[in-house]
């Protein structure tokens, strides 16, 4: 009864969405508070539906196809009101009802844009429309067996998990509303004043993406027991593309905000950051690219998903050609005008997300053009085309917090110049001092130097004038710092080696001797396998890892549990390959410098949100 | 200027186009001449042995893998069913389950299967590449896999996946 009320309220809310749309258009109501009570109804049905599921779920109502495939009643309760988006239909549903929330609250919000809810309305009654017909979470199992449900994967079981999709999803969903305003310009050709909510929306829908898919590096780092933190792969890159694009266009409008240039340029980052985020849900849910994320589907789903990102791109393009571009603004660029910086960052970060989604997709070109064969593009390609563009604009945006805007003022040249240079002096002693001196050190250093000087020097300036500091821009470009930084040391001096190691044997990894001690066999309620303790010196104390190889029943899976000791400076990372006769075992030893870094820098981009922008400290 | 929007369109269209030429050629049929099928050993479900020097009897042989603890399976198990009426022998490999349940099952839902293998660590899944169950080969020669359909089987991937490749 409950499943069927679920799909009725998911019906219900599809047609409301359709109907708010069709009177947006043909008849505009005078009323204001129309669009705000008919996305209220919206929100309301998908989030009653959305309970409906995770009644099922908790219930262990195994009649319902959906929570039959993706739970089992000895899960903990917690998993299994998570293992609701464990899958496809039930994630699909989620996300729903998070682009149903953000609509909401912009409508709230913003009640005198008259179309604009409509336009983010195009993009979810499309979404509801392909959950209700080819992707229904409340599918019954008929005739109802007996089956206990199958397993939620235990690679999932996880709390990083649990949380990693909600955040991606409310970062994915919020980049329909920049969309919706600016299509909502557009039409209305009103006063450019109107785009003004892009920039916040951007910025919350950026910070979103910033922990999903940290949250996802973070998970994969421990969990996958491969010991990296990005691995290019599709599903990776399909969210790192509609991030670089949300970075440019959160840039974008900052400058069409306070001087109402780069109008073109933020309308149509809009609709590529959304187009991005469409055609990642489609490269991720067709099947039409095999990956660690990919859920195993027919293709008239993909067709289906396909067509609606290609219908909403040429809306979104027809429009902006149609009604904008006789529009073209000229922009006095000099060399050292903030202008000039976000020019460069708008078109680097474009130019930067082209590669990315090129990569992801020339298997799939290669495969049509060459009559199947299959190649697939790794992680050499993506370091060599990504990292010189990344570390240019990297260069630029540590010197683009101090230029002012319009034209050439040179006043600020001078501490740009002094910043510069003792960087690169500083940077040239760190890295031959600390490390072992190599080009990509010394660039990577010299510019974290020079953006966390830039950002001091902007501090230290804000306590002596009475203009406003936006300390939450100061505190994002902070944790980017950090991010460059841990990145730039880890890459570059972690030291790893695989080997085959008996009890009581020692084994040197870098300056780090590590002793296989035991080996024990460990027995839980979902699972059993071997655990190898493992024991190093770290200065003048013993420390001891425990790796182990899991097998789980429930789902007959195997995973391995890396063996991590964490700390600021360095993470001893152990984890075990093949059992080897009686004694041995495989076993792959990575030391890690400064890997925390990579997450710490990434949590302080995404807390930046939380930090008020206009600051007066006089 | 016009020339903007033009590129624009043209640049959209060629790499939709792209995706969903790959859909279609996606949907229609694979093969994997390359892929080679590793010579294994094992059980049967009644206790028999079996390798797979077995295989190169047939010019093709279907294996399909299955579990009683895999909803998708019983999710195809009439299509199964129907299939051996036709005539069609199917080999089972019994993934990663309990010998009685598997028993259990047979006799309650039917048996498709001309012999079924038991595979109770997953060793012989692992040298096909199975990543969960249900999932169906065609075996050409027993050395190659000509196709590999990770899902359920049902009327429709059995017309576009398997028919051709059997009928040829």
């Amino acid at each position: 009864m409950i499943p069927e009320l679920g799909n009725f309220l998911l019906i219900f809310s599809m047609i409301n969405s359709l109907l708010l749309i069709s009177i947006a258009f043909i008849y505009p109501p005078k009323n204001k508070r129309f669009f705000l009570s008919a996305s209220l109804v919206t929100f309301l049905a998908i989030f009653l539906s959305f309970i409906a599921l995770e009644i099922s779920f908790l219930t262990d109502d195994f009649s319902v196809l959906y929570v039959a495939t993706n739970s089992n009643p000895n899960l903990p309760i917690y998993y299994k009101f998570a293992a609701l988006w464990g899958g496809h239909e039930g994630s699909l549903l989620l996300f729903l009802l998070i682009l149903a929330g953000w609509i909401l609250v912009f409508v709230f919000f913003h009640r005198d844009h008259k179309y604009s809810s409509a336009f983010m309305n195009i993009v979810l009654f499309s979404l509801l429309a392909f959950t209700v017909f080819l992707s229904n979470p409340f599918e019954r199992l008929l005739p109802i067996s007996s089956i206990s449900g199958s397993d939620l994967n235990p690679l999932l079981q996880d709390f990083a998990f649990t949380i990693h999709p909600p955040m991606l999803y409310m970062g994915y969903a919020g980049l329909v509303i920049p969309f919706g305003i600016a299509m909502n310009f557009l039409l209305n050709q009103e006063k450019v004043k109107q785009l003004e909510p892009i920039r916040s929306w951007s910025v919350v829908s950026w910070s979103f993406l910033t922990l999903g898919i940290s949250l996802g590096s973070w998970w994969a780092y421990y969990e996958l027991g491969w010991g990296g933190w990005w691995f290019w792969d599709p599903v990776e890159n399909s969210a790192l593309v509609p991030w670089l694009l949300c970075t440019a266009l959160i840039h974008s409008s900052i400058a069409t905000n306070t001087r109402q240039i780069f109008i073109n340029w933020t309308l149509a980052l809009t609709i590529l950051s959304l187009a991005g985020s469409l055609l990642g849900m489609f490269l991720v849910r067709s099947g039409i690219i095999t990956s660690v994320h990919s859920f195993a589907l027919d293709p008239d789903r993909g067709i289906f998903l396909l067509l609606i990102c290609f219908v909403i791109v040429i809306l979104g393009f027809s429009l902006f050609f149609l009604k904008s571009y006789s529009r073209g603004l000229k922009t006095d660029m000099g060399i050292y005008s903030k202008e000039f910086m976000f020019f460069i960052n708008n078109s680097f970060l474009v130019t930067l997300s082209v590669i990315v989604l090129l990569g992801t997709i020339y298997p799939i070109i290669y495969e049509i053009f060459s009559g199947g064969d299959q190649i697939t593009v790794g992680a050499p390609y993506f370091n060599l085309v990504t990292i010189p563009f990344a570390l240019i604009l990297l260069f630029f945006q540590a010197i683009g917090p101090l230029t002012k805007w319009g034209g050439n003022k040179i006043d600020n040249l001078n501490s740009i110049g002094m910043i510069i240079l003792s960087s690169i002096i500083l940077s040239y002693l760190v890295s031959n001092t600390f490390f072992s001196f190599s080009f990509y050190e010394f660039v990577g250093n010299a510019i974290v130097l020079i953006l966390v000087q830039s950002l001091a020097l902007l501090i230290f300036k804000s306590f002596h004038s009475k203009r406003k500091t936006n300390l939450s821009m100061i505190a994002g470009h902070l944790g980017l710092a950090i991010l460059t930084f841990g990145i730039t040391i880890s890459s570059l001096n972690s030291v790893e080696k695989e080997f085959v190691i008996q009890k009581n044997e020692s084994v040197s990894v870098g300056s780090t001797t590590i002793t296989l001690e035991n080996t024990q066999k460990v027995q839980e309620d979902n699972y059993y396998g071997d655990r190898v303790t493992f024991s190093f010196q770290e200065e003048d104390r013993v420390l001891k890892l425990y790796p182990e190889r899991r097998f789980y029943p429930a789902s007959r899976m195997e995973t391995t549990e890396a063996g991590i000791y964490p700390s600021i400076y360095k993470d001893v990372y152990i984890s075990l390959g093949q059992k080897i006769g009686e004694n041995a075992w495989a076993a792959k030893v990575q030391i890690k410098p400064l890997v925390r870094f990579i997450w710490l820098g990434a949590i302080i981009m995404f807390l930046a949100l939380f930090v008020r922008t206009n600051i007066k400290f006089k | 200027m016009k020339i903007y929007p033009l590129l624009t369109f043209l640049l959209v269209i060629s790499i939709f186009g792209l995706l969903f030429s790959q859909l279609f050629l996606n949907s229609g049929i694979e093969e994997f001449n390359q892929k080679k099928l590793a010579p294994f050993e094992s059980n049967l479900l009644n206790g028999e042995s079996f390798t797979s020097e077995e295989l190169k009897n047939n010019s093709l042989s279907l294996l399909n893998v299955w579990a009683t603890w895999c909803v998708g399976c019983r999710l195809e198990h009439s299509y199964l069913m129907e299939l051996e009426k036709k005539g069609i022998s199917i080999i089972g490999i019994n993934y990663k389950d309990d010998k009685e349940k598997a028993f259990k099952w047979l006799d309650q839902f039917g048996d498709p299967y001309s012999e079924n293998i038991f595979d109770e660590q997953g060793k012989i899944g692992f040298l096909l590449g199975v990543s969960g169950a249900p999932e169906t080969f065609l075996i050409k020669n027993g050395d190659s896999i000509v196709m590999h359909h990770m899902g359920v089987l049902d009327e429709q991937v059995w017309n576009n996946k398997f028919a051709p490749l059997i009928d040829k």
